[in-house]
């Protein structure tokens, strides 16, 4: 009878333990990105002024978009405020050609919303052709606010027509 | 004893699937997006070239009169265009504007094939076409292309003139008429 109330017990012991570990995992995902602004290029760069000209090889993005690495969760941020994390990108073509690339930077640092001096964010300051794979794009610790990134078109070229070229770049944050 | 095994295959079964919700937190989507119009300019190079014939009796008694081109340089017609796909292929034509040209007297012109500086769907040359004030199709077959901006790109349009009807053909001094390119759809 002893034997069986603890193995009972045992038992309940496990359930607290994977209750308690998945709550963690919940509270983990908190982690989350946010991203500001549009995409946009100049469509003056679409158009040919001299006659039998192609386009730019080349266009960057007129505006700069803004991600931010944020947490909803109050525990999160006072226990764990130097949490490393890292973004990878790739897209989903809705409608492409193929011999267009997009391509993406991160073109400034951002800031720590906490003041905490030891936050910061590495890598991804040249541009890097996004594809339909994941792949790297930068890394940081902490929560950061407005980091700057920009895109730029190329590959772009009269020979694919007219018409709308769409795609949507994903951003992911993973634990890193 | 099962009861317990059983209890840890949940667990783990939960724990796995927890585990990629865990290392992926959150993934946000930018829309990149651009519109290219439709496009289509044409251009001759190099710009306000006149060409220049003359007409003179034969150093030969009862001979035709020669026609003599005085102009040296030649000229090139360079043309982007941005079609819509399946739509229908474009092409260049030409025609007398301005001016009239001399009774007894036939002008051509002959597109060269494109040059193979520019990109592919370039337009094909319809040969030797005589001009009026109808416009006449020169190149045909444009499709999404460019043939480079400037002389010695796109199609070399010769022109040239031909005696039709010799009786008909009056010492009337300088004759000026203008040669007007378009772009248009199939």
């Amino acid at each position: 009878m002893k034997v069986y109330k603890t193995k009972f017990l045992l038992e309940k012991l496990v359930f607290a333990g994977c209750l308690l570990l998945i709550g963690f995992v919940v509270k983990a995902q908190e982690l989350e990105l946010q991203v500001e602004g549009m995409a946009t290029f100049d469509a003056a760069s679409f158009s040919i002024e001299n006659a039998g000209a192609d386009f730019n090889a080349s266009v960057e993005s007129e505006s700069t978009l803004f991600v931010t690495v944020d947490s909803n969760d109050a525990w999160d941020k006072t226990n764990n405020p130097n949490r490393k994390w890292k973004v990878e990108v790739r897209k989903e073509d809705v409608s492409w050609d193929d011999a267009m690339q997009v391509e993406i930077v991160r073109s400034g640092n951002g800031y720590s919303k906490e003041n905490n001096k030891s936050n910061h964010v590495n890598d991804g300051q040249n541009y890097q052709v996004v594809s339909a794979n994941s792949s790297y794009f930068f890394r940081g610790k902490g929560l950061i606010s407005e980091i700057p990134i920009q895109f730029r078109l190329s590959g772009i070229s009269i020979v694919h027509g007219a018409g709308d070229f769409e795609t949507n770049v994903m951003l992911t944050i993973y634990d890193d | 004893m099962k009861r317990f095994r059983k209890n840890i295959v949940l667990t783990t079964f939960v724990l796995m699937q927890a585990f990629p919700v865990f290392s992926q937190l959150n993934d946000k989507a930018v829309n990149v997006r651009f519109t290219v119009p439709e496009i289509a300019v044409v251009d001759i190079e190099p710009a306000l070239n006149n060409v220049e014939f003359a007409i003179s009796a034969s150093d030969q008694p009862g001979a035709e009169p020669v026609v003599e081109k005085l102009s040296e340089e030649s000229l090139w017609i360079n043309y982007s265009s941005a079609i819509r796909p399946n739509s229908n292929k474009r092409k260049i034509v030409a025609q007398i504007s301005e001016g009239e040209i001399p009774a007894g007297i036939a002008f051509f012109i002959e597109a060269s094939a494109a040059t193979p500086f520019g990109s592919a769907n370039q337009g094909n040359s319809l040969g030797k076409v005589q001009m009026t004030k109808d416009p006449r199709p020169i190149i045909s077959g444009i499709g999404s292309c460019y043939t480079g901006d400037g002389v010695n790109m796109g199609h070399e349009l010769k022109y040239s003139i031909e005696i039709t009807d010799f009786s008909k053909i009056e010492s009337a001094g300088d004759q000026v008429f203008t040669v007007m390119y378009t772009i248009s759809d199939n």
